[in-house]
């Protein structure tokens, strides 16, 4: 008797266990941090969790929506977008580059939002894509997560041999000058390649590298999850400076003439000396993990969190002039700065616009319905 | 504080911590690191498995005379009471068996909330991440882990590789479980062995193909560190590896392996002869406690239902 209901008490918590952890697996699907990117004429593109992207007419009171792609018609499914759309206006009619994390790379006509006519439905590069591809005259440099960095020619759509391999994943945004990309990886890799696949030098970063670099005159930014946010000689690669910070630096560094501001993901914020590394300040308005970049707008250096909070710091002592908060949001979207507000793209499709001139007054531009 | 927050806390920070150091000690691999985890919490857990299995076993000799006390008292009270007496008199806690399951269903669950969270190929679980790992240098170090072990992506789902063992592995222990309880052919409890032969390790087998391959591989290794102990603790019961073979391809002449035969768990042979021998010599051995009781009848038949434990001590003391 006893066993039997043993057997039954155990096929019951075997199907509320299936239920309760199937069902959470949804957790884990992408969401997709791609930036809002600025088209023009006041149009702004976002995505979606569902992975699509909204073109948006924005104004002062709103905005209106002008075309979604893909299409209610169109069932592809890119899973997300963490890829910045490319704006490309090098052609007769603009458009944009578009990287999804299901590995695709499509070219959608800005004005229409349909897939530009003479390019292929869509190219794939053979692995989700999370760093922000970046376009080196008709040539689109796309890396993946198999640590593979691949030419895409954007003229027609074709997919060119590997120019660069790292041993891990590719999740930050490569950099490129003078011919020459700069690439990091997870493996902790940094190496600049030429674009004929030449490897000109490579350093150890010492942790994974996975926010985008930064490349000021001639210097890359970069931060590990090692908790170091590095400096390195653009032409050999050599560690100029190096600061140790409380948690991963994950965003990517905002860089002014004279400073660098970094957030980590446990909230702190770093103001160091751009030639040496100095930190010149440190502030922790809160402790939501920052993954969004800096950014300065109206005289405050605004930086926003995973707890929904936007904070708008003295950029010259790091003291806090005002912090707002919308309720539910997370924002780990890098933020568009326009010229007296910046818009942030929630994780949940929240676009938002903060005024800081207004003590960070947040208005709802944008709520996919 | 919330419950969520609890288990956070307790148990699915500190078990991200743990497995991101053991990967650490690992060459950099999850898969060892969680192979690891399985026998630290196999071992951990070992006192309340071995009681189990003793309490398991106990229950499974004391299966016929439950089936007496069943078979005898219609009243569904008074049969109770007679279950409850004969638990008693045997020392045997009904209960005793669910201990060590018990104590792993909340590892498990977090285990898959760890796997998510350590091994989520998306950025954002690895972004979450960083606000639980503790501030210990080489647990920084070892972040982001590999996902990767032998062929396998652990944090990917539908293993179909993985799902063959479970259910292999589930199909094995279920079976010389559910051998060992002397079941009488056609009974309910003969019915729901029958059944739950095929069914837990079908669920547990599509259980495993919807979650990351990494909890597979954990319930995997349990399951086979499982069916290890209770073949060393409590044996295979009638269960015979010839018994996989189905019977029209066994070579003919030698004996048929027994199948659930009742009375097999304690003499695990296949010569009929000498288990009907045992039986007997049991069954004659324990008249006497069946009278005791009150209820034994000492009917030829009762052997062959499978003979009744030789309780321990308790049982000793009570005949003298």
């Amino acid at each position: 008797m006893f066993h039997v209901k043993h057997s039954a008490l155990f096929a019951l918590a075997g199907l509320v266990l299936i239920g309760l952890l199937t069902g959470c697996g949804r957790a884990s699907k992408p969401q997709g941090w791609s930036a809002p990117v600025d088209a023009g004429g006041g149009i702004v593109i976002v995505h979606d969790q569902r992975g699509s992207l909204t073109a948006l007419q924005v104004t002062d009171a709103g905005s209106s929506a002008l075309w979604t792609f893909p299409g209610s018609t169109d069932d592809r499914n890119y899973q997300g977008f963490y890829a910045t759309p490319i704006v490309d206006r090098s052609g007769s009619s603009p458009r944009l580059l578009v990287a999804s994390y299901s590995g695709h790379v499509v070219s959608v006509d800005l004005a229409t939002g349909v897939a530009t006519p003479g390019w292929p439905k869509e190219v794939s590069v053979g692995g989700h894509i999370v760093a922000t591809p970046v376009l080196v005259g008709s040539t689109l440099y796309v890396a993946n997560v198999h640590g593979d960095v691949k030419p895409v020619d954007i003229t027609n759509g074709t997919v060119g041999q590997t120019v660069a391999k790292a041993s891990d994943r590719i999740w930050g945004a490569p950099v490129a000058n003078g011919g020459v990309l700069y690439v990091a990886s997870l493996d902790g890799s940094v190496r600049a390649v030429g674009t004929d696949g030449t490897e000109r030098w490579r350093t150890d970063a010492g942790g994974a590298v996975a926010g985008d670099l930064v490349l000021d005159g001639d210097t890359i930014y970069l931060g590990t999850l090692e908790r170091k946010l590095i400096a390195l000689d653009r032409a050999t690669g050599e560690v100029r400076w190096s600061f140790s910070g409380d948690n991963w630096f994950w965003a990517a560094p905002l860089v002014t003439s004279d400073t660098v501001y970094a957030p980590t993901t446990l909230g702190a914020v770093h103001a160091l000396d751009k030639a040496t590394g100095q930190e010149k300040w440190q502030a922790k308005p809160g402790s939501g993990e920052m993954h969004a970049q800096p950014t300065l707008v109206g005289g405050a250096l605004v930086v926003a969190d995973r707890d929904g909070w936007v904070y708008g710091l003295n950029p010259s002592d790091g003291t806090e002039q005002w912090r707002q908060q919308q309720t539910g949001q997370r924002f780990y979207a890098n933020p568009l700065a326009q010229q007296s507000s910046v818009l942030y793209l929630s994780q949940s499709g929240m676009l938002v616009r903060v005024r800081p001139q207004d003590q960070g007054a947040i208005s709802v531009v944008y709520q996919r319905g | 504080m919330p419950i969520g927050a609890i288990f956070n806390t307790l148990l699915v920070t500190p078990l991200v911590n743990l497995l991101i150091a053991l990967s650490a000690v690992s060459f950099g691999s999850f898969g060892i690191a969680i192979l690891l985890l399985t026998f630290i919490v196999r071992g951990v857990t070992f006192p309340l498995t071995l009681r189990s299995l003793h309490a398991m076993r106990a229950m499974q000799q004391l299966q016929p005379r439950l089936d007496e006390v069943k078979k005898k008292y219609s009243d569904p009270r008074r049969r109770s009471e007679e279950t409850m007496k004969l638990y008693k008199e045997y020392g045997v806690n009904p209960l005793g068996c669910l201990g060590p399951q018990l104590l792993q269903m909340p590892i498990f669950f977090a285990l898959y909330a760890v796997i998510r969270i350590a091994l989520g190929n998306t950025p954002e679980n690895v972004l979450e991440l960083s606000s639980r790992l503790y501030p210990v240098g080489f647990i920084q170090h070892a972040v982001p882990v590999s996902a990767t072990f032998l062929w396998m992506d652990l944090g990917e789902t539908g293993n179909l590789f993985l799902v063959v063992v479970v259910f292999a592995a589930m199909w094995l222990q279920q079976r010389i479980s559910s051998g060992r309880s002397q079941a009488a052919p056609g009974t309910q409890q003969a019915q729901m062995n029958q059944m739950m032969q095929w069914m837990m390790p079908a669920m547990f087998a599509w259980f495993v193909l919807a979650v990351p391959a990494g909890v597979g591989l954990y319930w995997a290794a349990s399951t086979t560190i499982g069916i290890v102990l209770q073949w060393i603790f409590v044996g295979p019961g009638d269960f015979t590896w010839g018994s996989l073979i189905p019977e029209r391809f066994r070579p003919q002449g030698r004996p048929r392996p027994a199948l659930a035969v009742a009375g097999a768990g304690r003499t695990p042979t296949n010569r009929p002869g000498a288990q009907r021998a045992t039986e007997a010599g049991e069954d004659d051995a324990d008249r006497g406690s069946q009278r005791e009781d009150g209820g034994g009848s000492g009917r030829p038949g009762t052997g062959a239902a499978g003979a009744p434990p030789r309780p321990g001590r308790r049982r000793r003391n009570q005949r003298r």
